[in-house]
């Protein structure tokens, strides 16, 4: 691919995107080939230097905000500006709470898996607690109502701190897992709407 | 390496190449590599996130005819390097430990 083919793609790729944007990214790797040439790589190897223009189109891409992507796919459906306008406004019924399902299925998801992190959560540090009073109990049952009865909900009470001890570390780690799942989540979204070669015509 | 470390690595790199001199595109790219493996398409979104964040700053200055971008970094972005700096001293004393234990046995 040469220089100009090269610029072609990626302006396809990026239509439908806020113009400045465009020709940042379009200005940036356009001097790349450019240096490249001036230390004497010719024009094919300098633009088969920068790799394949779906890693640098998704790259970029990830960096943008999803709004931004999104409107990128509608714009590019649908041509004119006219009768996208009359498209929005009239199928507003439509759309509108489409869009409104769809944030919020993604949102109760999102609250369903932190709601299970937070119970699990609950559930370690209920364990510590019971197993602290219950030796904090024991110890008093044991002036009040006779040793083997106290040493029994000592007994039950080290269980339980036992028991908070293992549970911990594992609920550290599924936290943090749930953190970067979310992340992975957000990045695979974004995908969807990522132009790819098959799109553009 | 996980994605997120290299980028967050290669952003302290880029920095660190733009204390020595303001540079343009194509000698970051040069530069950065001696110290971690870096594709074109990875620096342009960091460079974009360091300038978002005022990490750095972006000028233009003519060149054989044509206009080159060159970036300069900021107070900020200084001050990133040495909080990259102090908080991986502490990576490095535990990286040490590590290594010397094995060694004892």
């Amino acid at each position: 691919m040469n220089r100009i083919e090269f610029i072609r793609e990626l302006d396809k790729r990026f239509q439908g995107l806020n113009d400045t944007e465009v020709n940042k990214v379009i200005s940036f790797y356009s001097e790349l080939i450019d240096d490249r040439i001036e230390e004497g790589m010719s024009e094919q190897e300098a633009v088969e230097s920068l790799g394949d223009i779906d890693s640098i189109v998704k790259d970029t891409m990830e960096q943008m905000p999803l709004s931004t992507l999104i409107q990128q796919k509608v714009e590019n459906k649908v041509k004119s500006k006219a009768l996208r306008n009359i498209l929005i406004i009239c199928g507003f019924p439509l759309w509108f709470p489409l869009l409104i399902a769809f944030s919020a299925i993604i949102f109760a998801l999102y609250i369903v898996l932190w709601a299970v992190i937070v119970s699990f959560f609950a559930s370690v540090i209920s364990f510590a607690a019971a197993g602290v009073f219950s030796i904090i109990f024991g110890i008093a049952f044991c002036f009040l109502k006779g040793l083997s009865i106290g040493f029994a909900i000592i007994g039950a009470g080290l269980v339980l701190s036992g028991l908070f001890l293992i549970t911990f570390q594992p609920m550290i780690l599924l936290s943090k897992k749930a953190v970067v799942f979310t992340g992975f989540i957000i990045k695979k979204i974004k995908g969807l709407f990522i132009v790819k070669k098959e799109d553009v015509e | 390496m996980d994605i997120q470390l290299k980028r967050g690595l290669i952003e302290i790199c880029v920095l660190k190449v733009l204390t020595l001199s303001d540079s343009y595109g194509y000698q970051i790219i040069k530069d950065v590599s001696k110290c971690v493996t870096i594709s074109e398409s990875t620096l342009y979104p960091i460079l974009k996130r360091l300038e978002s964040n005022g990490l750095l700053t972006v000028y233009s200055v003519e060149h054989n005819g044509r206009l080159r971008k060159y970036y300069k970094i900021t107070q900020s972005g200084r001050k990133r390097i040495e909080d990259f700096l102090s908080e991986w001293q502490e990576v490095m004393d535990v990286y040490n430990f590590i290594k010397e234990s094995n060694i004892n046995e």
